[in-house]
């Protein structure tokens, strides 16, 4: 276990002592933590429709980046490895609970509070395939580029442009809007 | 409406709707157990009967990440194992509470206030809190030392009064 040989080399095995990780930036991952952590949380709530499991994911995922954080910082876009963790972590844990997605989570606060929140396009999105809703989120929500959408889901560049362009036509056409 | 206008909508929409979804203020917590070590003749029963230091570190940003060394590591033979339940009861803050074990199985977990993380070691267990990632003097300590019996402390974080009650059986 690495991060337990890392403890071993700190010599922190005197009775009733401790001594924290050595050799991870706690600072560094911090800042990633305060920063990514709370987009995360929402991105994985709107995609997967689930409040508590998206809250859920987005922890078990932050905790994986912290315990190889030294890596994980060196990657090109850590949030898009975070967000792949936490979405493999979720699926796996649907599969294992047998459990169907629930409907779609919406929001904490009424409505109202946001002018822009569309309850036709929020109902559109929720019934969108998770396969076209999640690279739709990524791309208007955390505006990722068509490359880190593409690292983050495993799926080709052209399969992203593809879905997103799918899926807009597809909310498009819910709402009666198709060009 | 052009497609452009729509992204546009989308975004407006998506941005929005981020903002309605509250995020928990979730805090990270450091555990911590490593082997037992001897220290002089007196403590070989101790030794043979195996131990686990349990930390529980309450970072200031609160990361939990579990680092655990068990007994087997050390060679030692477990033969009084207990099973510690640690309560994170919170201020106004939610906790995390998450950790896995080769050798001692720690669990459940979750994200609910006041979810109980229970740790499975060998006895004596210590439990140490630190109220940062950098300090090398706990703010609270206590140590089990039989399998029966019920431990509380208080102390104080960075976000609030925080309490933690750890409650040992023997399994």
């Amino acid at each position: 276990m690495g991060t337990n040989d890392k403890s071993e080399e700190s010599g922190s095995h005197m009775e009733g002592t401790v001594t924290v990780e050595q050799g991870i930036s706690l600072n560094s991952f911090e800042e990633f933590y305060n920063a990514k952590r709370p987009h995360l949380v929402r991105t994985l709530v709107i995609v997967l429709g689930n409040r508590e499991l998206g809250i859920e994911a987005a922890d078990e995922a932050m905790t994986r980046a912290y315990q190889r954080w030294s890596d994980v910082q060196a990657y090109d876009n850590p949030g898009g490895w975070v967000y792949r963790v936490a979405m493999n972590w979720a699926h796996s844990k649907l599969r294992r609970s047998k459990r169907e997605l629930p409907s779609i989570y919406v929001t904490d606060k009424p409505h109202i509070e946001e002018p822009q929140f569309e309850p036709k396009l929020d109902a559109a999105l929720a019934s969108l395939p998770e396969k076209y809703r999640a690279p739709v989120v990524l791309r208007y929500y955390m505006d990722w580029s068509m490359e880190e959408i593409s690292e983050s889901l495993g799926i080709p560049k052209g399969t992203v442009k593809s879905r997103i362009h799918r899926g807009v036509a597809a909310l498009q056409k819910s709402l009666g809007e198709a060009t | 409406m052009s497609e452009t206008d729509f992204e546009d909508r989308l975004r407006g929409h998506l941005a929005a709707k981020g903002r309605l979804i509250e995020v928990p203020d979730h805090k990270f917590v450091q555990t911590k157990i490593v082997p037992f070590q001897p220290r002089g003749r007196r403590f070989n029963t101790l030794v043979a009967s195996a131990a686990a230091v349990v930390v529980v570190a309450i970072l200031g940003f609160g990361v939990f990440q579990t680092t655990v060394g068990g007994p087997d590591q050390a060679g030692i033979i477990p033969t009084t194992f207990a099973r510690c339940e640690i309560v994170i009861v919170p201020g106004s803050d939610g906790y995390w509470l998450r950790a896995n074990s080769s050798v001692a199985s720690i669990g459940p977990f979750g994200t609910s206030l006041g979810q109980t993380l229970t740790i499975e070691g060998n006895l004596p267990v210590t439990v140490q809190i630190f109220d940062s990632p950098s300090a090398t003097a706990p703010v609270a300590e206590t140590t089990i030392d039989s399998a029966d019996g019920t431990c509380s402390f208080g102390v104080s974080v960075s976000n609030g009064p925080t309490g933690i009650q750890l409650d040992v059986t023997q399994r």
